[in-house]
């Protein structure tokens, strides 16, 4: 946090150094939230370089008030959420097939090399129901503790507390089960 | 079945990789961004003067940086906390700063000088600032007349404002805060010019720039420090000179500009007399 703050405050005083270290911090959790969100690949990995480049934006004026890998997993999750509704949107409307476009389509010289294990997390991931990916994903990998996904999900915590652990048991059986076959 | 502390750990080790290129694109986006930000909002409050505020923040970043450095390495057999309450004892000090953007650009000067109540008085190109608290007065050195003062002078406000006094331990709160104690200066025997010169160098772990350190041994305070980058030969170079004694007037802008209708009494109120500074 304190690291943070004075990331923060570099950057407020046109230290533009400082965007690296907030990059190279953030970088693999915000891709591994996204990528945990999204079933299309380069769909999430463009919301993470979009979140990125737009706080760039924001950065000489931006106040911390709060955790700044919270911020930024917020803005990825936000975005997803977007993604998401357009998504449902263009099936709607059959575009998906007009356009050529397909999930997980992947360009070869893509931008996040995905271990064995974040595949298959990735994979049992895609299993659950939204909120409790969104909640399973934002608490481990963007650290937010649950009273703040309880307001972004406007939802009581006890709500959040169970879609938790509803995810967890689910992605266990998921990852065992495989682990069995 | 797994238990779910396991899977918990299980999902939080499963890692990715980036490829470098993407991430060489994006951050050059992210600069981008950030510069046409920072220069929007140039235009919009400050003009040039927020501009240069971030190079000054820039360079008192590498000073405060290289200080903190200077006080660990003043350690030894000597702890931090003599080294802090040593550094605070001196009641004024001055340091000239050089900066160079490359090995051959021509170098930038600027001098500042600090009382540790918070007094500061800053020439920087045409300019001469004074602040204390949050009151920051500059004037054109040339005509004596009030001009908007150098981001610099609201660089040093907001910090005395911050921490109340000038100290080394408030540089290293805002700058490195636990960070500190990740890099330790080691002496470079080979650097030694002479047996009452320590020379220090600091290799930080996250960036090529190098920092080396000349502290006398005895009074365990910093004489020069210099930051530079081996990619290009970019430098910042801050000379100390610590004093007993200043004149209230030195720090004082009423006086400053009342002094520069009198030559006799210029000379009395900006003069920095070297008898009685103190290594």
């Amino acid at each position: 946090m304190m690291e943070d703050r004075i990331l923060v405050w570099r950057l407020n005083r046109g230290d533009a150094t400082a965007l690296s270290r907030v990059y190279e911090k953030y970088r693999e959790d915000l891709l591994r939230l996204a990528g945990s969100l999204l079933s299309d690949r380069a769909a999430a990995e463009d919301i993470v370089q979009d979140v990125f480049v737009r706080f760039a934006g924001l950065a000489p004026t931006f106040r911390l008030t709060g955790s700044l890998k919270g911020f930024l997993a917020t803005c990825v999750a936000n975005a997803a959420r977007n993604q998401m509704a357009a998504g449902r949107r263009r099936e709607a409307a059959g575009l998906d097939e007009a356009l050529g476009l397909a999930s997980n389509a992947v360009s070869p010289d893509g931008w996040a090399i995905h271990s064995e294990q974040f595949t298959r997390v990735r994979r049992a991931m895609a299993e659950l129901p939204v909120e409790q990916r969104e909640v399973v994903t934002l608490h481990l990998y963007g650290d937010l503790p649950f009273r703040e996904i309880a307001e972004w999900q406007k939802t009581s915590i006890k709500t959040v507390q169970s879609r938790y652990r509803y995810g967890l048991d689910k992605l266990r059986s998921l990852l065992s089960n495989e682990e069995q076959e | 079945m797994k238990p779910l502390t396991d899977i918990v750990r299980f999902i939080k080790g499963a890692s990715l990789g980036t490829r470098e290129a993407v991430d060489q694109d994006v951050l050059r986006r992210m600069r981008a961004a950030y510069d046409d930000s920072l220069q929007g909002r140039v235009m919009e409050h400050m003009g040039r003067k927020v501009a240069r505020l971030a190079v000054a923040a820039g360079v008192l970043i590498a000073v405060g940086a290289m200080m903190s450095y200077v006080a660990q390495l003043a350690g030894g057999n000597v702890g931090w906390a003599d080294v802090s309450r040593r550094f605070q004892a001196v009641p004024y000090f001055s340091v000239a700063i050089y900066m160079k953007q490359d090995a051959s650009a021509e170098p930038t000067q600027m001098e500042l000088w600090m009382s540790h109540e918070g007094r500061i008085r800053l020439r920087r190109g045409a300019q001469v600032v004074f602040a204390q608290s949050d009151r920051v007065k500059a004037y054109d050195v040339a005509s004596g007349q009030p001009v908007e003062p150098d981001g610099l002078a609201w660089f040093f406000v907001e910090k005395i404002a911050q921490t109340r006094e000038f100290s080394l331990e408030a540089i290293i709160e805002v700058m490195f805060g636990g960070r500190t104690t990740e890099v330790t200066p080691l002496i470079n025997p080979d650097a030694v010019i002479s047996e009452d010169v320590v020379v220090f160098d600091v290799e930080p772990p996250d960036t090529p720039e190098r920092v080396r350190i000349w502290a006398l041994r005895e009074s365990r305070l910093p004489i020069r420090i210099t930051v530079w980058d081996p990619r290009d030969g970019k430098s910042t170079d801050a000379v100390f000179t610590y004093f007993r004694e200043m004149s209230a007037e030195f720090f004082d802008p009423n006086a400053f500009e009342t002094s520069r209708q009198d030559p006799r009494v210029d000379r009395q109120v900006n003069a920095v007399s070297l008898p009685g500074a103190e290594i």
